[in-house]
């Protein structure tokens, strides 16, 4: 194994799990999640020695995975109806007594939101990013992704309101 | 800090997006990527391809002129113009009218594209050279050979990663389906591979014609032009003639092509990769610098014949 293998292989083994949970938030679909990280490694591999240049590996491959997400939601767009809730219904948190139901409700609450809204909540609520952070892997100003999250939060604060009710 | 509500919701993720195993093989990633390397000289390919078959068929337009201000060369436009002027060329940013030398104009966009529409309807057989340069993730360079009367192609690509390639595309039909066939020679490992693609209905995953693709098909081409997205964006004096530039959106940025004012014949294509589109961009831009040469036999062979280097071992497509 040469060293591009070795270093690549060391990032892999320490970043796919994070990629691979913030692919299946973006897309809701574990095999989607898998295919989508396969290429984003794909393609990290075929462009290695830009990506260690970098001043963050993982935001350089974040970037990739936020464009092949956004590559994919495209295509998807276009050849297929995507599932969005009906006109007027915003999403609505289950029972949040059942774990599992309201997962699901959560999952499908993110899945309603713009693809940059959902990346935006991914980064910053499952990855723990500042606001700066997200900006550097989104390629926009703290303000826009204060403006993103605060969409975002609107558009699911029936969930939030539920869980709220419950903490 | 974050509220009570947004800790929860961060928990919450976490919870959502645990307890799936993930564990990727290397060598199923290096897999990929030769595989992903292959699509892309196809893409490239395909790119150029395309554009002059529809130029010989007079659908013109769309595909054709890879402009911008960009390209590191400085560029020649009209006919057999040679690549790689002398003069210097003025410096523009895309979305801007391309210079300090841009002056106002008459010409509507509909004007210039039936002029463009003509000016190619009269070329007879040229072989187009294509100088292109890629920057952004994926840095390479190459250029392009292509017989604008059969659409064959001959490419040579230096990526900055995967070393020199060489690649002969060709196009057929099987049961009414339009293909494409591509040839490659690869330096780094002094193999060659031969791969075919459907050009037309329900293309197979990996092809270069999908929706991102910048190929387009007639029905697109036409689409594209009666979008009335479409818009004059500069002139620029290039290599001393005046170059009307036009834009148009696709699928993954927007493209570009630039036009002699006087041949109307693209003299550059510029493609911007997720261009304005509020995501981050890796600032992904492919250059083609066109020049129109005249048909000759050796041009001719060169394009159409494919001649892959001595001692190169045939592996399958795949690998």
């Amino acid at each position: 194994m040469n060293s591009r293998d070795e270093e690549f292989g060391e990032f892999m083994r320490n970043r796919a799990s994070p990629l691979h949970q913030s692919a299946y938030l973006l897309c809701g679909d574990w095999h989607l999640a898998h295919d989508l990280v396969q290429d984003t490694l794909a393609k990290a591999y075929l462009h290695w020695p830009r990506v260690r240049q970098a001043d963050s590996q993982d935001a350089y491959v974040r970037r990739i995975l936020l464009n092949e997400a956004r590559g994919r939601w495209r295509r998807r767009e276009r050849t297929a109806a995507v599932s969005r809730f009906p006109e007027g219904r915003e999403p609505v948190a289950p029972d949040a007594t059942d774990e599992i139901t309201r997962r699901a409700g959560l999952l499908q609450a993110l899945q309603s939101l713009p693809l940059r809204q959902r990346a935006t909540i991914v980064l910053r609520y499952l990855e723990g990013m500042s606001e700066r952070e997200t900006a550097g892997v989104l390629g926009c100003s703290e303000g826009t992704v204060k403006s993103q999250s605060a969409r975002a939060l609107g558009t699911l604060r029936n969930y939030l309101d539920r869980t709220e009710s419950t903490l | 800090m974050n509220s009570p509500r947004e800790t929860q919701l961060g928990h919450d993720l976490h919870r959502l997006a645990s307890g799936q195993p993930f564990t990727p093989d290397l060598a199923e990633i290096k897999q990929l990527a030769r595989q992903r390397h292959r699509r892309g000289l196809m893409r490239r390919g395909a790119t150029a391809a395309g554009a002059v078959v529809l130029a010989a068929g007079g659908l013109f337009f769309g595909v054709h002129g890879f402009s911008g201000d960009h390209g590191t060369a400085d560029t020649a436009v009209g006919p057999t113009a040679s690549a790689g002027g002398s003069s210097s060329t003025a410096s523009a940013t895309p979305g801007q009218s391309a210079s300090g030398t841009m002056t106002p104009r008459l010409e509507t966009v509909a004007y210039v594209a039936k002029q463009v529409e003509a000016a190619l309807a009269s070329v007879n057989g040229d072989i187009v050279r294509d100088d292109q340069v890629r920057t952004g993730l994926d840095n390479d360079s190459g250029t392009n050979w292509i017989d604008s009367r059969t659409g064959n192609e001959f490419m040579s690509l230096t990526g900055n990663t995967t070393g020199k390639s060489l690649a002969w595309l060709s196009f057929g039909s099987a049961n009414g389906v339009r293909t494409a066939t591509q040839v490659v020679a690869e330096y780094s490992t002094n193999t060659w591979y031969s791969t075919t693609l459907r050009l037309s209905g329900s293309a197979p995953q990996g092809s270069s014609v999908n929706q991102s693709s910048p190929v387009m098909t007639p029905a697109e081409i036409k689409t594209w032009v009666d979008s009335g997205k479409l818009k004059i964006v500069g002139h620029q004096s290039i290599n001393g003639h005046n170059a009307i530039a036009l834009r148009g959106p696709w699928a993954l940025g927007y493209r570009e092509m630039w036009v002699d004012s006087q041949t109307f014949l693209p003299g550059r294509i510029f493609v911007d990769y997720y261009a304005d589109q509020g995501m981050p961009s890796q600032d992904l831009k492919l250059t083609g610098n066109l020049t129109w040469l005249p048909r000759t036999q050796s041009l001719v062979s060169m394009v159409n014949d494919v001649h892959v280097p001595a001692g190169f071992k045939q592996v399958a497509s795949s690998q």
